[in-house]
């Protein structure tokens, strides 16, 4: 299992993320579904395991991202795979080589466990047909499973068609669902596990906070 | 070079702006004033909507994690809140025989209402900018917005500092040339009418984003619900019959602004 830096969220996991498995975290913008991607990638740079993180944003941008969750990244950092100032250059509109450059992470890595962060998904859906899409993960997700990789990408709702949103999340082998819900007059953040690989469903809803000291997660009741 | 979304935004602006220099042209300063009774009775029922709408922004905010959407959702609920104290008092200070009183708050009011406009404008766009799958900047919109807030400072500088004076001092004629508008002094003249209602040039790269944001749904519910509170509250300080409708069906359209910052999910029932 991979750890993902949240104690709360592992238990809830038993224990992480399944080995050679793809989660999908979805939810609004500003959720904080990006925390989920930082503390997994922090864990996995303390553990020694490789880490990739593929953004359409500057490395600057998500930097401060990540100082405002109270992570600390100055020591140890993934292979950015970014907008601007990564190792590698990330261009949404070059699906191919977007493919090529992750897979060729993964080949010179092999020896050894790799995390992936997905943070454009929801910019490829934008700039290209649905079923391009879906093609294209569907290839990459089970090429990553050759490896001894983890892969947890982020989805934005509210962007995207509720059917594609479905389609997308029958792909990953987990779905983490981060959203906003009316009770009375409060609006709260709740989290729910919608599917992983290993794990019974549950249909339990559970409150969040993230804070720089990290994410509290307490089972929801009404 | 601007693209076709950049030009159909400013487009789009045109009419409205056109009609807005008409209206302030022809129909000067006809604000209705009310009553003490109707202003306590208005201020009863138009303080909670408002409020109401205020808090769910804020509530909305406190639920989110990332720093510019917070902002987003702090600039909604400011937004609401200052119209109702702006417009507010306008409405019921207009004829008040306290001009010290009047004048000042409703300067200070409007301002308030300004700059939260801007406020609001600026954080939409650093939000769009980021939900932006290409991260265009907008119209220059990094650079523009400082060379904005710069001159606003400026702009209100001129005009707030002289009135809190005046206020401190009870520079009568002073304060009775704000209630008007209309000063000796040209500079005064020129920001006072024209220079302070800078923040309103943000509407031109929000129109833009609009045009560009196709993809993202809440968005475009969200600036839709804010573009119609806006023009009902435009179109309040023109009329003097039912403006009190009009007003309370801006809080209305201003609380459906804010309900639509995010989308809101329904609790399974299968949960439990």
């Amino acid at each position: 299992m991979a750890s993902s830096g949240i104690p709360a969220l592992d238990k809830l996991l038993a224990d992480g993320y399944p080995d050679k498995s793809a989660v999908l975290v979805v939810g609004p913008p500003g959720i904080g579904k990006e925390a989920l991607g930082y503390w997994f990638t922090q864990t996995g740079l303390v553990q020694g395991d490789f880490c990739l993180y593929v953004t359409r944003l500057s490395v600057r941008d998500v930097l401060q991202d990540v100082k405002g969750f109270g992570i600390d990244m100055d020591h140890k950092v993934p292979l950015w795979f970014a907008g601007d100032g990564g190792q590698l250059k990330c261009d949404v509109n070059d699906l191919s080589g977007l493919s090529f450059n992750i897979k060729d992470v993964l080949k010179k890595n092999s020896n050894r466990r790799v995390r992936v962060v997905i943070d454009v998904l929801s910019s490829l859906l934008m700039l290209n047909q649905p079923e391009t899409i879906y093609k294209f993960l569907d290839q990459l997700l089970s090429d990553a499973k050759q490896y001894d990789a983890v892969i947890l990408a982020t989805l934005e709702e509210g962007m995207h068609k509720p059917e594609v949103l479905t389609a997308m999340q029958q792909l990953f082998d987990g779905v983490v669902e981060m959203r906003l819900y009316e009770e009375g007059l409060r609006v709260l953040p709740l989290l729910r596990v919608r599917k992983m690989r290993g794990l019974p469903p549950q249909p339990g809803y559970y409150n969040f906070t993230l804070s720089k000291s990290g994410m509290e997660i307490n089972s929801y009741a009404r | 070079m601007l693209d076709r979304s950049e030009i159909l935004g400013i487009l789009f602006l045109v009419p409205p702006a056109v009609v807005a220099i008409m209206v302030r042209s022809f129909f000067p300063g006809l604000v209705a004033a009310l009553d003490a009774q109707t202003a306590l009775l208005f201020a009863v029922i138009s303080l909670p909507m408002y409020a109401y709408a205020a808090y769910w922004a804020l509530d909305t905010r406190r639920a989110l994690a990332v720093r510019v959407y917070r902002g987003q959702a702090l600039g909604t609920g400011l937004l609401a809140f200052t119209a109702w104290f702006s417009y507010y008092t306008i409405f019921v200070l207009s004829e008040s025989p306290n001009e010290q009183l009047s004048n000042g708050v409703t300067a200070l009011a409007f301002t308030l209402f300004l700059l939260s406009l801007f406020y609001f404008a600026d954080i939409t766009m650093k939000a769009s900018r980021r939900s932006d799958p290409l991260l265009r900047d907008t119209l220059h919109w990094s650079r523009l917005r400082i060379l904005l807030w710069a001159a606003m400072a400026v702009s209100f500088g001129i005009i707030l500092v002289p009135t809190a004076y005046a206020t401190i001092t009870n520079n009568v004629p002073f304060l009775n040339d704000i209630g008007t508008g209309d000063f000796g002094n040209s500079l005064f003249n020129f920001d006072f009418n024209y220079l302070i209602e800078l923040p309103f040039v943000a509407a031109v790269p929000l129109a833009v984003v609009w045009f560009r944001a196709k993809w993202d749904r809440t968005l475009r519910r969200h600036f839709l619900w804010l573009l119609i509170a806006l023009a009902a509250l435009f179109v309040t300080t023109f009329i003097t019959v039912g403006f009190i409708l009009v007003f309370l069906s801006a809080g209305y359209f201003l609380y459906r602004a804010c309900r639509s910052l995010a989308p809101m999910s329904k609790i399974a029932v299968d949960a439990h």
